[in-house]
């Protein structure tokens, strides 16, 4: 379980809910999807701000899930500074130092000093313990992720009838009349999306 | 209270079920009553309309605040480069690679009287091993549900399926389900 305050750092972020997190370490096929889709555009866009080409960035996005399958099962959260997000960080920076000691590798003669000093200066380059970006910003694309994802799994019209119903705030009769079904039928498809986002946003 | 298709909903369970806080293993018989019951679904208009409303607003009403807020502009959304959606649905498809760590817990163990040889092949339904009967020494098949399914009772409708067409009399070169059982919840043991 998270501390309270590395929660507290994320605000309300859903993606960060210790039952997704619980879900990805159990190997629950759908947590780690939900993992995915919702912080594999985070890690993206670190990557780009980093200076990383889309085709590089979408390869270290790779690495750096393939590692979290494998390392998230020791992963701790009882540690005073511990957060997902900064660990998250802590492997992308590192897939991306790797990365960029492989292209140096490449294109720089062994032992010569303007190659050593080229590789001090890309290993420090991205040495920053916090991302290229706000806790804020990532929060807001995680959320969108999960809407996103949320809004997916049911029916356009299922969506529709919950969203009029349950945040908008129009009556049932008043939905059901517009979209041509019973009152039991709006009924029906909001408390399958109100169930669904109790356990996905409220555990 | 769990509803069948001869008992009906009591007006707390059609509240709890407006408001989204039906037992999740419930909900679908729940709704399936409804469906086929006329009188539930009277019962559930002639109730005041108000009550339900306000009963299912305070109940749902966080659930549902919490995904107006996560409303954001469609623009973040799209913004996500197409390079990391590809990226992103290769790392899904994945993910069935995982379950093959699973085949080394059971392969040489033994499941009643069988002898498990050996893993088969993976797929989205679960795992294939071979096991041969340690008496008779005949081959066969045995299949496992994802651990994480067994709880799932649609997927698990759709396994009886599978196996009950397996276990129909069929041409010469199909497998026979010779066996088919759901008292593994706890096994194989880490």
């Amino acid at each position: 379980m998270l501390k309270p305050d590395a929660v507290d750092r994320y605000g309300d972020e859903p993606s960060t809910h210790p039952s997704l997190i619980a879900r990805a370490k159990a190997g629950h096929a759908d947590g780690w999807t939900m993992l995915v889709q919702v912080y594999g555009p985070v890690v993206y866009r670190w990557m780009r701000r980093c200076g990383v080409q889309s085709a590089d960035a979408a390869d270290i996005m790779q690495e750096t899930f393939l590692s979290v399958i494998s390392a998230i099962s020791r992963l701790e959260t009882t540690g005073a500074d511990t957060s997902f997000r900064g660990w998250l960080w802590t492997i992308a920076r590192n897939k991306l130092r790797d990365r960029q000691r492989r292209t140096l590798a490449a294109d720089v003669v062994d032992g010569s000093e303007a190659g050593r000093l080229l590789e001090t200066h890309v290993c420090n380059q991205h040495d920053d313990a916090d991302p290229p970006s706000t806790t804020e910003e990532d929060a807001a694309l995680a959320k969108s992720q999960t809407l996103a994802i949320l809004r997916s799994s049911f029916d356009p019209r299922s969506w529709r009838m919950f969203w009029e119903t349950a945040v908008v705030g129009r009556t049932v009769a008043d939905v059901a009349v517009e979209m041509n079904v019973s009152n039991w039928a709006v009924y029906k498809a909001k408390s399958r999306v109100l169930q669904r986002l109790r356990r996905e946003l409220s555990e | 209270m769990i509803a069948t298709t001869e008992h009906c909903l009591s007006l707390d369970a059609l509240k709890l079920l407006v408001a989204g806080e039906f037992s999740t293993e419930n909900l679908e018989s729940a709704i399936e009553h409804l469906d086929q019951c006329p009188q539930c679904q009277t019962s559930f208009d002639e109730l005041a309309a108000d009550e339900l409303e306000t009963d299912g607003k305070e109940n749902g009403t966080h659930a549902a605040n919490r995904a107006s807020r996560l409303q954001v502009s469609s623009d973040a959304a799209e913004s996500i480069e197409s390079a990391c959606h590809v990226a992103i649905a290769q790392l899904i498809s994945q993910f069935p690679v995982r379950v093959k760590a699973d085949a080394s817990l059971v392969a040489n163990r033994k499941l009643g009287p069988y002898n498990i040889l050996g893993p088969i092949g993976v797929g989205g339904m679960g795992l294939v091993f071979l096991a041969e009967h340690e008496r008779l020494r005949r081959k066969c098949a045995i299949k496992f549900l994802p651990r994480s399914r067994v709880s799932d009772t649609g997927w698990l409708a759709r396994f009886d399926r599978e196996m009950r067409t397996v276990a129909c009399p069929i041409p010469i070169d199909t497998v026979w389900l010779l066996k088919c059982s759901r008292s593994l919840t706890n096994w194989p043991r880490r």
